[in-house]
């Protein structure tokens, strides 16, 4: 496991994909938070330009790091079914199931290394252009990115899974949206429809919580997360074993 | 005895209905050349695949350097392989992708990259992307990856592919000189018949799913003697006078008067005496000899290409 990681280690590090998907999401954030410096500068009555509203706002759209998590982990995946890549490791003798989690967590570091860079360009610049509204919603702000790692990691094992068993990126993206985004919204409707919905079954959807920046009790989120990593966990590595590359 | 490095036991492998592989019970001895030789689709590569590890086998046993089940993974990482095409990270570099697979198979000697790139010729282009190599050079850096490491097994599934005449001279005596100086196994499955005849020291011809048969090198160039073909008036007539004058015992009569009579061309000015005595017609006598590929024909029937 350790020469595997490495060895992917090695090989994320010279892959220009990688440090491109940072660098755009770093990019919006960054003419979002230009934009609204330049705006306070030509107009004294915009009422955007606080670390308040910046911070919020951007609490609030952390659901969006959701539809980030499929390009992130097909990215790193490398298209390995393609390319044809993983028969070597296994004619090497690393394991299938060294492969599943050695790429899971792979994918895990890159997107906390990325996350933590990101961060950091992101809060002091936040400090330096907007107004300083107090120093609570930028705690507020980092809370909830804290709290939601393991709503993020969840829909990571479930993209992982997906690149694994769906040889095709198309069905790997599809499969994803249909689960992640398209299932809680039916659950609602037939909510709305006064069909009876398990209580707490949309308390199982990332995309749920993130998008009503559901707060409370943010440690079940780590229940959240060992349900989806075992339940995601068992299939792949079960489908991935008994297939042929 | 030699130690036997590879064995399978009724290993089989069904798509559906279809049976790609029936029963396979292959074995070989260290330091063999072991040539499989089969027809387009005939299951050389879905055998080569269920020995790599890239397919499972629907029953039967693998077992490698003497593990099976569990622990064939850990076996594996003595074995370099190419089965079916060369494959690589297109973004990364020949030399890159070399790299990636040194750090994973854990070979601590840095310059083990640098001599496979030099062994396949392969330094001046190491470090341009594998997605603008040619052909022949993507079927060379398969070649320097399966040789990383010194492998004690080789693995390799039309392993000339791509490659002009100099390089697949090029590529035999490597795989030679790999042999009988580190004493390095190699499986190897071509469709150049003739290519194999000259490094192979076994054969097992695979058809259908099926290996139908096995023999050493030795006892196939038996097979594959010369002999005379002789088309003449009375057959029958024309081997009781070779066999009585001549005393010639190993001969076959066939079809339309033709006689295959077993031996070198040195025998044809006796033949044609002893028949033109005795007022036996000859339409034609030539020397023929039994290759590999004739063998091979014979053996499965159909066309001769793989």
């Amino acid at each position: 496991m350790i020469n595997y990681l490495k060895s992917e280690g090695y090989r994320v590090l010279r892959m220009k994909s990688v440090y491109m998907i940072p660098l755009f999401v770093l990019a919006l954030l960054l003419f979002m938070l230009g934009l609204t410096w330049l705006t306070a500068l030509g107009d004294p009555n915009f009422r955007y330009n606080n670390t308040q509203f910046i911070y919020g706002f951007s609490q609030g759209s952390l659901v969006f790091l959701i539809f980030i998590i499929p390009f992130l982990v097909n990215t790193i995946f490398a298209d390995e079914y393609k390319n044809g890549t993983f028969k070597n490791n296994l004619s090497y003798g690393v394991s299938r199931i060294t492969l599943y989690f050695g790429k899971l967590i792979m994918v895990m570091l890159v997107s906390m290394v990325m996350s933590v860079m990101i961060l950091l360009a992101f809060i002091p610049t936040v400090e330096l252009l907007m107004e300083n509204s107090g120093a609570s919603y930028r705690h507020e702000f980092i809370r909830a990115v804290i709290s939601y790692i393991p709503l993020l990691l969840a829909s990571l094992t479930l993209s992982h899974m997906l690149s694994f068993v769906t040889k095709k990126t198309g069905n790997h993206f599809g499969i994803y949206f249909l689960i992640v985004f398209v299932l809680p919204q039916i659950l609602f409707f037939l909510q709305q429809l006064s069909i009876v919905i398990p209580e707490g079954v949309h308390r199982l959807f990332p995309y749920y919580i993130m998008a009503n920046v559901i707060m409370e009790r943010p440690l079940s989120f780590w229940g959240i997360f060992f349900v989806y990593f075992s339940i995601t966990s068992i299939i792949g590595v079960k489908l991935f074993s008994r297939r042929d590359i | 005895m030699k130690k036997t490095i590879l064995e399978t036991t009724q290993l089989s492998k069904k798509y559906g209905d279809f049976t790609a592989l029936s029963s396979i019970n292959l074995s070989m001895e260290k330091g063999c050349i072991y040539g499989l030789i089969g027809k387009n689709g005939a299951g050389k590569s879905t055998l080569l695949k269920l020995l790599t590890g890239q397919a499972i086998p629907t029953s039967g046993e693998i077992s490698l350097f003497g593990s099976s089940g569990e622990k064939l993974e850990q076996a594996r990482n003595r074995v370099g392989a190419i089965v079916e095409y060369p494959a690589f990270y297109p973004e990364l570099s020949g030399r890159q992708n070399l790299e990636y697979y040194r750090i994973q198979k854990g070979i601590v000697e840095k310059n083990s990259v640098n001599r496979v790139l030099e062994q396949l010729n392969l330094l001046a282009i190491a470090n341009k992307k594998f997605k603008t190599y040619s052909l022949g050079n993507k079927q060379r850096l398969g070649m320097a990856l399966a040789l990383l490491g010194n492998p004690d097994l080789l693995i390799l599934d039309e392993p000339t592919n791509g490659f002009d005449p100099m390089g697949i001279i090029e590529i035999r005596q490597l795989l030679l000189e790999l042999n009988q100086k580190q004493q390095m196994t190699i499986l190897i499955s071509s469709h150049m018949l003739s290519e194999l005849e000259n490094i192979i020291t076994r054969v097992g011809f695979i058809d259908k799913g099926c290996l139908i048969e096995e023999l050493q090198m030795e006892d196939l160039q038996e097979k594959c003697q010369t002999y005379i073909e002789l088309n003449v008036d009375h057959a029958e007539k024309a081997v009781a006078i070779l066999e009585e004058t001549l005393a010639l015992t190993e001969y076959e009569v066939l079809p339309n008067q033709v006689i295959h009579v077993y031996g070198n061309k040195e025998l044809i000015p006796r033949i044609s005496k002893v028949l033109n005595e005795n007022e036996i017609a000859i339409y034609s006598i030539n020397e023929k000899e039994v290759t590999l590929e004739d063998y091979f024909i014979q053996l499965v029937g159909g066309n001769k290409n793989d």
